[in-house]
């Protein structure tokens, strides 16, 4: 995740000790530092759901699937990540909400210390529900909302399902459980990012999750609606101007983009045309801390069946079952010759990646849709959008000479 | 790997077909190692996925069914004594799944 209002707003937020080690400079609460060094997890906790969106990474389905955690196995899987120092699990799908457990099982991880948060279609988040999720510990609901009602509906495969969204959302404000909205842009909802970001402002959420489209589960199915490399830049751009422009009128909303790291290019060429070359080197700093793409090192995903994935939205591959070897176990074998690559990619990265000057902040964005798109592991990644002036510059990345709290000084002057 | 299957085209979708074990050598002189799971229609397309994720360092790839492999551990997914009150609460049966997923219906 790269967050734009911290790097262009100076937004405090809980995750920045996470993202950028920048938990010193905060005045929000944030993970152990020790903690800092494990992989977030994602947990598919089951694969039913009552959506069918078009892009579902995971496939899911309406109908129950064999294999799918018990209770009890549910339980040990959440002491296998706490015995790993595991900072947060996040519950995922399907929709986690249709088990019939999941408040128990957010009180259990939050009873071992990991910090547990929900992604979920909010179509299911009754006022009951959610008041039960905030006391059993639950710390942020992540809902999706793909578009306005006609195409957001459209998209996730049932009319009404933008407006039960909308509703969970403001049952999770009313019941103060801290909420975001997250959007997955592809060429069909487009239109509707800025209409999107008006709508969380209005209702009152103050976090937006801005998703690329990765190449996995039935995302591989849809990648004609991917948008073009140059769409995806001027998309991007949009939603910089916007969170500066909501910032600037008092409304400091949290933006992240998330599943593409071109974006980490873009946000210090953004930042130096802006704010100048002082900003372009805190934000480059700050994304150097970052790590660039996250698959196999911060980012894990674990399946409805216990299959570990290197991310969430590689469900094709899996480094190993949870069932037959402890997640940690799985999640530090490097005799695996693919997460050993994965992990020291910036030195295999071939065509355009590999004298990119942005390749520390990137790791070549994602290695799934170069795989997908092109065959080639490490290969670039089809949704680069940095231009060649860009990508090979003969200026620095960023000047680290500046002294930049005095410039911060004097612009602020 | 210098030989791609003919197939390599065909890709695995998503999770709603079957695991195939994967295993890879990587030196002449070492050994065949498990290197985690593809999932895949049949074996056919299950090496041509395995084949675009490790052929670039892999001497010999094998795949096989993951359901045809039977499995021991010293340390398990522990599986505590199921409590009246969460048997209410299970959302599916405790028998010890199959990873062949072939039975999972699309969706």
């Amino acid at each position: 995740m790269i967050s734009i209002s911290r790097l262009l707003c100076d937004l405090d937020a809980a995750g920045d000790g996470l993202r950028y080690d920048a938990g010193a400079d905060s005045s929000v609460p944030q993970i152990a530092a020790e903690k800092q060094r494990r992989p977030v997890v994602v947990w598919n906790a089951t694969r039913r759901c009552n959506l069918a969106c078009t892009h579902c990474y995971a496939a899911a389905q309406t109908e129950p699937a064999p294999g799918e955690f018990t209770t009890a196995e549910a339980r040990a899987f959440l002491e296998q990540l706490a015995a790993y120092d595991v900072p947060i699990v996040l519950f995922s799908g399907g929709e986690p909400l249709v088990r019939g457990d999941v408040v128990d099982l957010v009180a259990y991880a939050a009873d071992l210390g990991l910090r547990p948060v929900l992604s979920t279609n909010g179509t299911l988040l009754t006022r009951e529900r959610a008041v039960a999720l905030r006391e059993a510990g639950l710390e942020y609901a992540g809902v999706s909302v793909d578009g306005l009602a006609e195409r957001n509906d459209a998209f996730r495969g049932r009319d009404g399902a933008f407006d039960a969204a909308v509703r969970g959302i403001e049952t999770c404000l009313e019941v103060g459980l801290k909420t975001g909205l997250r959007y997955t842009i592809t060429r069909a909802n487009a239109p509707d990012l800025e209409d999107v970001v008006d709508l969380l402002v209005d209702v009152g959420v103050d976090r937006f999750c801005f998703y690329h489209l990765d190449y996995g589960g039935r995302g591989r199915d849809i990648v004609d609606l991917d948008l073009t490399p140059d769409e995806k830049r001027a998309a991007v751009e949009r939603l910089c101007d916007l969170t500066l422009e909501y910032h600037d009128r008092g409304a400091e909303i949290e933006t992240l983009l998330v599943g593409n790291y071109a974006d980490a290019g873009f946000l210090v060429e953004y930042a130096r045309e802006r704010f100048g070359p002082e900003r372009a080197a805190r934000v480059s700093e700050y994304l150097a801390r970052n790590g660039g793409d996250p698959t196999g090192e911060r980012i894990a995903d674990v399946d409805y069946e216990g299959n570990v994935h290197p991310t969430q939205f590689w469900q094709e591959y899996s480094l190993g079952n949870v069932r037959d070897r402890p997640f940690g176990e799985i999640w530090d074998d490097e005799s695996n010759p693919l997460l050993a690559a994965l992990r020291t990619r910036e030195e295999r990265l071939t065509g355009r990646c590999r004298d990119c000057r942005y390749r520390p902040i990137c790791r070549g964005g994602s290695r799934l849709r170069a795989l997908t798109a092109t065959g080639d592991l490490f290969g670039p990644d089809p949704q680069c959008y940095l231009r060649a002036d860009e990508r090979r510059g003969e200026r620095p990345v960023a000047d680290t000479h500046v002294d930049t709290a005095r410039s911060e000084r004097v612009r602020n002057q | 790997m210098h030989e791609r299957p003919p197939s390599s085209g065909a890709r695995a979708r998503a999770t709603t077909h079957p695991q195939w074990e994967v295993f890879v050598r990587e030196r002449r002189d070492g050994p065949l190692a498990h290197a985690g799971s593809v999932s895949a229609a049949n074996g056919e397309e299950a090496l041509a996925y395995a084949t675009e994720l490790f052929e670039w360092c892999a001497l010999d790839l094998w795949v096989c069914p993951a359901a045809a492999l039977e499995r021991a551990s010293a340390r398990p997914l522990s599986i505590r004594a199921v409590t009246s009150d969460e048997r209410d609460d299970t959302p599916t049966s405790t028998a010890r799944p199959s990873r062949d997923s072939s039975e999972v219906s699309e969706p």
